[in-house]
């Protein structure tokens, strides 16, 4: 398995969110996590990346250990994870070139520009790469928190509710050209929404978060 | 929409924001023609005073404000980040020192670090001895940066409290190095909310007069005062404050230089900050200095105060200083209500106009706040004087006498109003900008008068802007004193200038019993504003 989750738990203070959550992913799969808000799907990930710390349980990626059974935690820096947050988090003071870009910070500098356009080719945003990111749309700003995370080449890709800023007739071009890229990037990605429509369109698994645990409800 | 279109349908907004620039702006227009006359003083400032003034006023601003910033970041970050017991009684008792004045600060700690004072005594016996220092450059960075700090952790505090704290997820999961993330995501981030504090810090420090003319520090605000007063040449205090100008331009230029492409970050507030739980030990540890700081800036000179009023006020003394808390909130609340009046006009003009740009001419009136209080006691002084010399024939003809304007409150009143304008105007303005105008608009096409929106659909919705504008304008101004003591007449009495006079006087007890009254309205208005705040969900 490419990402295995064993016997997941955390709560904040006396509120149990998460419980004896067990997950387990092949690489390339694109799960969709429903569940209503305040289910726990942002704790799943803030878990899974190490943003939060659970107390107890056992995450492995790529058949490394992040969480190991006596608590031991590798740091969010060491885990190889994106995170798409659902208001895009890009950092405003930079252009869709410079935000691309800092996630290769190890890139020798003949290589980042191409590799950036590469990227900024993929999700069609060549015309906008000056561009700051309050000057562009939903859908743009998306893409480019996408080509952000997809530039530091993670091996599991988080999407917290990416698609809850953009209107339909923009789901239905942008959502068939991402799963494209995931496919072509190889991507485990874990999509936590509670659309139908878009976990129609992208997923290939669907789970639901109840009680703090994952069921799949076809049983 | 062309722009007499425009004009034409906002006509009672725009005619009212012509008269009040007008009001507030002539006496700098006017004041130009005073560069112009004998400044019999100016060589001899120029050969003998101009560099200390330079030297004195740059060291000042730049040690309060980097000590300011340290503390006032500190504070923000220890209350914003973490969790711990006695956090709430912290987080106000550091928002306190905003209603002691600098000059109070100064003169408590003269007296209590003298031969005869009571840190001093408990001090030698410790084998410290720090009278040397009193009337020193120090000092004075020390107590004016006691005083000013907690207008850096309030502006921190609402940067920590309204930071997308995603940004610093993303830079981390995007395999950053911590020093980088500092440097590339943290400080950038950061920087609006430390350039705006350190120019308040900054223009504060320069409009000090009360510590650095106590403590005998030669400024360019205290320069403006003596040469006017002392050395009786006002022109070379109008050359003093075009200096001042020139300053401020060449620091305006370089903000604008660094802040032309800045970005303010538009996803705030949306994320719930980490608070770190601390343990008993870390608690200690970390808000150690806090405490220290509120030991420094709060405890000992409300002991201090208490002490010296309790054990020697006399019925005289409360009897003339109950006579200045009348007159000090009077003056200051119709001040208030004025800057609170005078911003809905600004602003409203400044919100409905398509023509933007145009209407920015009515945003002169916030310079004022850049400006020393002496600088501006200067202009109005000039201008009104001048005034009431063309108005004489007329005053003799009605009343039989002369000066009318100039030697009643109105011109204190008028004066206060440009000063601390901005600070009303920047409350209203940021609600005005958060409720939009979709429902003045809607108003409009029910065929509501501008009168009636403002007042029924506006305003109410507004409260919180207009409540905080009008309680931080009547905090700066009852702890106002230079103005004061340049324009108020000869039977106005205010706290300040009660607590200045009697200082100069060495009545300390007079001074004590005035300092604590000031000191006791300005907590209850800065907790009013503080439960008013929390009620309403704002920082």
């Amino acid at each position: 398995m490419f990402l295995n989750i064993e016997k997941l738990s955390f709560s904040y203070g006396h509120h149990e969110v998460i419980k004896d959550l067990s997950l387990n992913l092949n690489i390339g799969d694109i799960l969709a996590i429903q569940g209503p808000s305040g289910s726990g799907k942002t704790t799943l990930f803030k878990l899974i990346s190490g943003l939060e710390t659970p107390q107890s349980g056992v995450i492995h990626i790529d058949s490394n250990c992040v969480v190991s059974i006596d608590g031991h935690c590798i740091r969010p820096e060491k885990r190889q994870v994106g995170f798409i947050f659902q208001d895009y988090a890009l950092f405003p003071h930079m252009t869709v070139f410079q935000n691309i870009a800092f996630g290769c910070f190890k890139m020798p500098k003949p290589l980042l520009k191409p590799y950036v356009m590469s990227l900024l080719k993929e999700i069609e945003l060549e015309a906008y790469k000056d561009a700051y990111p309050h000057t562009l749309s939903g859908g743009q700003m998306q893409r480019v928190a996408i080509a952000r995370a997809l530039a530091s080449r993670p091996k599991v890709l988080l999407m917290d509710e990416p698609f809850s800023n953009l209107d339909e007739s923009l789901k239905d071009v942008l959502i068939p050209s991402l799963k494209t890229l995931f496919n072509k990037h190889q991507l485990t990605v874990i999509i936590a929404t509670h659309h139908q429509r878009d976990i129609d369109l992208l997923a290939s698994k669907v789970l639901h978060l109840e009680n703090g645990s994952l069921v799949d409800k076809k049983g | 929409m062309d722009i007499k279109t425009t004009i034409k349908k906002q006509t009672p907004f725009f005619k009212s924001s012509v008269i009040i620039t007008f009001v507030l702006m002539m006496p700098f227009v006017f004041a130009i023609t005073m560069f112009f006359g004998d400044a019999p003083k100016w060589s001899f400032i120029v050969s003998n005073l101009l560099t200390t003034y330079f030297i004195n006023t740059i060291t000042l601003v730049i040690s309060v404000s980097v000590l300011s910033m340290l503390i006032g970041f500190y504070a923000a970050y220890i209350i914003e980040t973490m969790s711990f017991k006695g956090k709430r009684v912290l987080s106000l008792l550091l928002y306190l020192p905003l209603a002691i004045p600098a000059y109070v600060l100064s003169y408590i700690y003269v007296d209590t670090l003298s031969y005869s004072g009571r840190i001093y005594q408990l001090l030698i016996r410790l084998g410290l001895d720090f009278s040397g220092i009193v009337f020193s450059m120090p000092m004075a960075i020390w107590i004016l940066s006691l005083s000013l700090f907690p207008y850096a952790y309030l502006s921190f505090k609402v940067y920590f409290k309204t930071r997308n704290t995603h940004h610093f997820d993303v830079a981390r999961l995007l395999r950053i190095p911590f020093l980088k993330r500092i440097t590339r995501i943290h400080i950038p981030l950061m920087l609006p909310t430390f350039m705006s504090a350190l120019l308040f810090i900054s223009f504060e420090t320069i409009n000090d007069y009360g510590v650095t003319k106590y403590l005998n520090i030669k400024t360019l605000t205290v320069g403006m005062f003596d040469s006017w007063f002392q050395m009786n040449d006002l022109t070379s205090s109008f050359y003093l404050a075009l200096i001042y100008v020139g300053v401020l331009l060449i620091v305006s230029i370089i903000y604008w230089v660094i802040f032309k492409r800045s970005i303010t970050d538009s996803t705030k507030s949306k994320t719930i900050p980490y608070l770190k739980k601390l343990t008993l030990k870390e608690t200690i540890l970390y808000t150690m200095p806090l405490w220290l700081i509120c030991l420094l800036s709060l405890f000992i000179p409300m002991v201090e105060l208490i002490l010296n009023s309790v054990q020697s006020v006399n019925f005289a003394s409360i009897l003339s200083t109950g006579h200045a808390l009348i007159q000090t909130v009077m003056m200051t609340f119709i001040s208030s209500t004025v800057i609170i009046f005078f911003a809905l006009i600004l602003k409203n003009i400044q919100r409905l106009m398509h023509h933007k740009k145009g209407m920015s001419i009515f945003k002169l009136p916030l310079v004022g706040y850049a400006f020393p209080g002496v600088m501006v006691a200067l202009i109005y002084h000039y201008f009104y004087i001048r005034l009431d010399q063309v108005l004489d024939p007329l005053y003799q003809m009605l009343f039989q006498k002369g000066l009318m304007i100039s030697l009643s409150s109105v011109v204190l009143m008028i004066a206060y109003v440009y000063k601390y304008f901005a600070v009303g105007y920047k409350q209203i303005s940021t609600t005005y900008d958060i409720i939009g105008t979709q429902h003045t608009f809607a108003a409009y096409t029910l065929k509501k008068s501008k009168f009636k929106t403002l007042v029924f659909i506006d305003i109410p919705m507004i409260k919180k802007g207009l409540f905080a504008g009008f309680i931080l304008s009547f905090i700066d101004i009852i702890k106002e004193l230079p103005m004061t003591l340049l324009l108020r007449p000869f039977n106005v009495q205010t706290l300040s200038t009660l607590i200045f006079t009697s200082i100069n006087n060495e009545d300390i007890s007079k001074a004590s019993f005035a300092s604590l009254l000031l000191i006791i309205l300005s907590s209850v208005l800065i907790i009013l504003l503080q439960s008013f705040g929390r009620k309403n969900n704002v920082s």
